[in-house]
């Protein structure tokens, strides 16, 4: 399998588009993650976000977007009149087990480790939360969470 | 990429817990089974060739006793709080790591039955918790999981767990997996 990254992409108020692992937002180490470094980027110069996605990129070429609700009213699908989200957030999800031993009853082992990406678009009353595995960048979840 | 690094803590030191290691719950010693409804005496580690590697340096045992208190090592019962157990004196320390410093929140640890996330072990009650809690949670199901404290941007995080199991039925147990996860940004 070829080498997988995935990355968030945030559009902002000002017009510009911040992307996660591109200058100013790369990711150095010891230093603020790169959305910590957005949340202040937005802070210091009073914007916000208008919309999130999530790019994977397979062997150096963007192969797959996944998109939430925009706040643009020139968003894709504004047909259709869309809720507009009133604000976005991103996670990182990890996941690790120990694992029962198949003919060795009783011990655990350290079983995979998991890794996924996941975007948030914020509404009144819930958040329609958007989860990519980021091992393989095959798989999403799409999950409406009450507030 | 974050990563997850399980390290067991001994009476003196710390063994990281590799890749092909076995942890394990006991009675009285190493190989000991636990009675049924009666919680461990003992936690292991040995390698994958089933050399015990903590002979003389054990895991800290911490066995549950009432919702509120515990036996540290076999000692007697003492109050769950701020410093019992210390950190130090927790079976389990789970760091997570990333090279950029991020915040942690949302974090969770559970048993479950080792298919589904969301279900009990089978024949198994577990406690846990994390150190400073002042009571042990019935950690039977991601659902029912120990609820850690988020931590602030860094590029290292600790947690302090410690753990309790107590078999329900007789024979072994394989239906049974311990589970980490968070979220960080």
């Amino acid at each position: 399998m070829g080498k997988i990254i995935t990355r968030w992409l945030a559009s902002l108020s000002d017009g510009s588009v911040a992307i996660e692992g591109k200058k100013p937002f790369e990711k150095i180490p010891n230093e603020l993650s790169p959305w910590q470094r957005l949340l202040l980027h937005l802070a210091k110069n009073n914007l916000e976000i208008t919309g999130l996605r999530i790019q994977i990129e397979k062997e150096g070429e963007p192969v797959r977007t996944f998109n939430l609700p925009s706040k643009s009213p020139k968003q894709k699908w504004a047909d259709l009149k869309p809720l507009i989200p009133v604000g976005f957030n991103y996670f990182r999800r990890v996941q690790r087990s120990m694992e029962p031993i198949e003919g060795d009853f009783g011990n655990l082992r350290l079983g995979n480790e998991y890794h996924f990406i996941e975007i948030h678009a914020i509404y009144d009353d819930f958040e329609l939360v958007l989860i990519v595995d980021e091992d393989t960048g095959n798989e999403s979840w799409s999950l409406v969470l009450p507030k | 990429m974050a990563t997850f690094t399980w390290t067991a803590q001994l009476t003196t030191g710390t063994l990281t817990i590799g890749a092909t290691d076995k942890v394990g719950f006991y009675g009285a010693n190493f190989g000991d089974a636990i009675s049924v409804n009666s919680y461990q005496d003992s936690t292991h580690i040995e390698n994958s060739s089933g050399t015990h590697l903590c002979t003389t340096n054990h895991v800290h045992n911490t066995k549950y006793l009432t919702s509120s208190t515990v036996s540290i090592d076999g000692g007697s019962s003492q109050t769950l709080g701020a410093s019992v157990p210390t950190t130090a004196q927790c079976p389990l320390k789970i760091n997570f790591s990333d090279a950029s410093s991020v915040a942690t929140s949302n974090a969770k640890f559970w048993a479950d039955n080792g298919s589904d996330v969301n279900t009990a072990p089978t024949d198994v009650n577990f406690k846990a918790g994390e150190q400073s809690n002042t009571s042990w949670t019935s950690a039977g199901g991601k659902t029912n999981a120990v609820a850690l404290a988020d931590q602030s941007a860094a590029t290292s995080h600790d947690f302090y767990i410690f753990c309790s199991a107590s078999p329900t039925a007789v024979g072994d147990k394989t239906a049974f997996r311990l589970g980490i996860e968070l979220t960080y940004q």
